[in-house]
């Protein structure tokens, strides 16, 4: 109904253009004169009309004529709801074929067939369409299926007879008949293992929808354990890749949460676990859903042998004595990897020391926002199972989001190695009320203060995600946050080693503070996010910039939004060395054209990456870079597609943000997009398409 | 350095090492047997199949060894394939079978990956009606089943 009634809107209007071709000016006028004119039981008049005057244009070969009349017919057709005609499909099927357009033929002819099981020339233009494209096989299976279908007294069959020859004919000149019945199903066709290994690809969603299909498919996906061994409901996006790699922009969030998939409900999670049976690999609740007992009651039914990770987020039903239900009994707690309880209100020091017990090679643990858990109770839990207190864990990755013990693990992490392991440690804090659990922050920062020494908490730390810690807005507010910030400092997190580092919203960090880190840890960065922060100046750079003669910066993804300290000239110097840059996020700076033409040079040079994302929406570019730069790019991705050399990755921009750049006009955007068509990118701009 | 193969219909080729040896069959077979001037029969692949295998397995001669990744069985992308292979792969749905099988049997990974890679993108986000359509299949559920399966797979196919 939608594309109708647009449809119809772009037609209407056509009369007044007094440089149309002149006979097909008086046909469409007569035409909308008809349409005001047209009473419900004089609609299916006009469409056969329509259709009529298409099939006169389709014999004097004037394809795109006829195919307007058809594509009116249908609509109208649609638009009143009538009851749909195959004729109609098949004609405007024929004409696509015609004009070459194979896709929109095929889907027209497939229709026809939908409306018609008997439709002979949907059959013939099917066979015809998949012959064009070299499918012989396909085109012979086509028309076997229309002649058991179709009644032999109608006017195409002899048509179908005939193309089924001469495909024959062509498939092996020699043999005289028929040629094997090919099969199609491809459970039928392919051995078990080869029919899971593609059933695998597919995610738990689709699999469930490919249980109605047949018998054989329900019965292979229903015994086929290993199918559901990873509850996934989503597959991974060129979006959710994009946000992985700038989570500071929020646009490609709500992209995110508009496509991102509605709650799991209870029962489907239920069947899967069900369906794996022993080889569970991951007991994963997605977020949003609500687990209830009586699920998890079944995913301790059995015994699951394989069960490497237990991901559980924001679920109250998960507390201590399920979790000892779960490491106790039924699983291999050897095997197991990764835990991660984020924000279950219910996990508590009890929790902690059931899975430091039971998994004590735990690899990756996640309690962002478990406040009922202690650090000291953290540390004292995973004492009891190491040699002696000077041991480490074999914990790698540490997740501690929203956690009111933040200070403390850096504290106690002074003295102790436990988790000197860890190469990855997340403390964003994202939910403000945390800072007020903060308390008696005074102290610990008097005693770093005194015990000052040279050791490196974290001395394999590469990913250190310290979101929202320098958030000036509570900082105004509270004496604990400023605490923090020294706090913080003074562990010398960021060091040398450190290839990751996200600080969104850091508004309050200090100069120093940002000398100190970026100069020691910059050569090895590659990904780089400190947004708003506003005592980022130009000078940092230029001297970070002048400090590292020789060498460009492995940067991949560079987060510098809203940092408005920096010039234009900073930005230039710093952005000049970075040349394997993929993913950029420049709003809100004073990058300018020079900036822009940085990219532009690196587009055009092959041997590099190649920028994919670049948000870069400051009010000093002009149309011209935009226009520059898009060039650039269409000519890499040409050039890529043409080079018969080896391709590993399919590059291409994916997004180009230039949303306030108040001097691109209409014109340049227009460009912008037309170059950036063939490689679909998103290119956000303030004029609308 | 070349060797034979021969395919099912008594077709031989001659292909460089590096070509043939992409499929650990062959590379296998080479180990243990010697070099040898006989061609080597391939008795499940016929000629035209062969044929386009060579072609693949020529294309990536010079490919790195693919890395044993830690999560290889999670669900894949569906647009990472690259633009060679995709027009590679555009073939007949009965060709395409083939080819699964031959690289099955032949244990060449990559392909069979690309295979099954390929099928799974013919399947995703379709409904189970268009699937039967596509792949020509028979419903053969009774009402009964019908009723049973569409309650179970009722939060699936809604949306």
């Amino acid at each position: 109904m939608f594309i109708a009634a647009g449809k119809k809107r772009k037609f209407a209007p056509d009369t007044r253009f007094a440089s149309e071709h002149t006979l097909l000016r008086r046909q469409r006028s007569d035409v909308v004169g008809a349409m005001s004119l047209v009473s419900p039981s004089d609609t299916k008049e006009t469409i056969n009309r329509w259709y009529i005057i298409g099939m006169e244009n389709f014999r004097e070969r004037q394809y795109r004529t006829a195919l307007d009349y058809y594509n009116r017919a249908i609509a109208l057709s649609m638009n009143e709801g009538l009851c749909r005609d195959a004729r109609l499909y098949e004609a405007r099927s024929h004409v696509l074929y015609k004009l070459r357009e194979f896709v929109r033929a095929m889907d027209d002819a497939k229709e026809a067939i939908v409306i018609d099981a008997g439709s002979t020339a949907g059959y013939t233009h099917m066979a015809g369409i998949l012959a064009a494209t070299g499918k012989l096989y396909d085109a012979l299976a086509v028309l076997e299926q229309g002649l058991c279908r179709a009644d032999r007294q109608s006017t195409g069959y002899p048509h179908m007879l005939t193309l089924r020859a001469s495909l024959m004919k062509q498939l092996d000149p020699t043999a005289k008949l028929p040629v094997r019945v090919v099969e199609t199903d491809p459970v039928v066709r392919l051995p078990a293992d080869l029919a899971i290994l593609v059933l695998r690809e597919l995610n738990t969603r689709t699999l469930i929808l490919c249980r109605a299909v047949s018998k054989r498919w329900l019965a292979l996906i229903d015994n086929t354990p290993v199918l559901w061994s990873r509850v996934c409901f989503s597959y991974p996006t060129a979006v959710s890749r994009l946000a992985q790699q700038l989570p500071a922009y929020t646009k490609v969030q709500k992209w995110i949460i508009k496509n991102s998939s509605d709650r799991v409900p209870d029962k489907i999670l239920r069947f899967a676990f069900k369906k794996a049976q022993g080889s569970l690999v991951t007991a994963f609740v997605p977020e949003k859903s609500v687990v209830s007992t009586k699920t998890l009651d079944l995913l301790l039914a059995q015994n699951r042998p394989c069960l490497k990770q237990i991901d559980v987020s924001s679920t109250a039903a998960i507390n201590s004595s399920l979790v000892e239900r779960m490491l106790g009994g039924w699983c291999m707690p050897t095997s197991i990897s990764t835990i991660r309880f984020p924000y279950c209100t219910n996990v508590d020091n009890n929790t902690v020391s059931i899975i430091a017990r039971c998994v004590p090679r735990l690899r990756i643990l996640d309690i962002s926002g478990c406040a009922q858990v202690r650090v000291k109770h953290l540390f004292k839990a995973w004492s009891s199972v190491l040699a002696d207190a000077y041991d480490s864990t074999s914990i790698e990755e540490l997740y501690m989001n929203d956690h009111p013990g933040i200070p403390d693990l850096l504290v106690y992490s002074t003295r102790h190695c436990h988790f000197a392991n860890v190469k990855t440690l997340h403390i964003a804090i994202q939910d403000q009320r945390v800072f007020s659990m903060f308390s008696g922050l005074a102290p610990l920062v008097e005693y770093l203060r005194r015990n000052q020494n040279s050791r490196t908490l974290f001395p394999r730390l590469t990913d250190l995600n310290m979101n929202g810690i320098w958030d000036a807005t509570v900082a105004s507010q509270r004496f604990e946050s400023t605490l923090l910030h020294s706090l913080v400092f003074q562990c010398r997190l960021v060091a040398e080693g450190l290839s990751r580092l996200s600080a969104v919203d850091s508004s309050a960090i200090s100069r120093t503070q940002l000398v100190e880190s970026l100069q020691r840890c910059l050569p090895t960065m590659q990904h780089l996010h400190i947004t708003r922060a506003a005592n980022f100046d130009t000078q940092i750079l230029l001297d970070i910039v002048a400090r590292h003669q020789q060498l460009y910066f492995p940067l991949v993804s560079l987060d510098l939004s809203g940092c408005v300290g920096i010039t234009a000239q900073g930005i230039y110097a710093f952005i000049s060395r970075c040349r394997s840059l993929v993913y950029a996020n420049l709003s809100q700076t004073a990058a300018n054209n020079t900036v822009m033409n940085i990219f532009t040079e690196n587009i055009s040079t092959l041997s590099l990456p190649g920028l994919e994302a670049l948000v870069i929406d400051t009010t000093d570019i002009s149309g011209a870079a935009v226009r520059d730069f898009a060039a650039a790019c269409a000519k890499r991705y040409n050039s890529r597609l043409r080079s018969e050399t080896h391709v590993k990755r399919v590059w291409r921009l994916q997004l180009l943000d230039i949303d306030n750049c108040t001097k691109v006009g209409s014109d340049a955007v227009a460009v912008v997009r037309e170059l950036l068509s063939p490689m679909s990118t998103q290119v956000l701009a303030a004029i609308p398409e | 350095m070349s060797v034979k193969l021969s395919s099912s219909d008594g077709r031989e080729f001659e292909v460089n090492m590096k070509v043939a040896t992409q499929s650990a069959l062959i590379k296998n077979l080479l180990y243990d047997l010697g070099e040898t001037d006989e061609a080597i029969p391939l008795p499940n692949v016929n000629g035209n199949v062969l044929e386009k295998i060579i072609e693949y397995c020529t294309h990536h001669m010079d490919d790195p060894p693919a890395l044993n990744e830690e999560y290889d069985d999670l669900p894949k992308r569906s647009d990472d394939i690259e633009p060679w292979d995709e027009k590679f792969i555009d073939v007949d749905q009965e060709l395409l079978f083939e080819i699964l099988l031959a690289s099955n049997y032949m244990d060449i990974k990559p392909l069979l990956d690309l295979g099954c890679k390929t099928v799974a993108n013919m399947i995703r986000n379709k409904s189970a009606e268009e699937i039967r359509k596509m792949f020509n299949i028979e419903e053969d559920f009774t009402e009964e089943e019908k009723e049973q399966i569409r309650r179970e797979n009722e939060w699936a196919e809604d949306r």
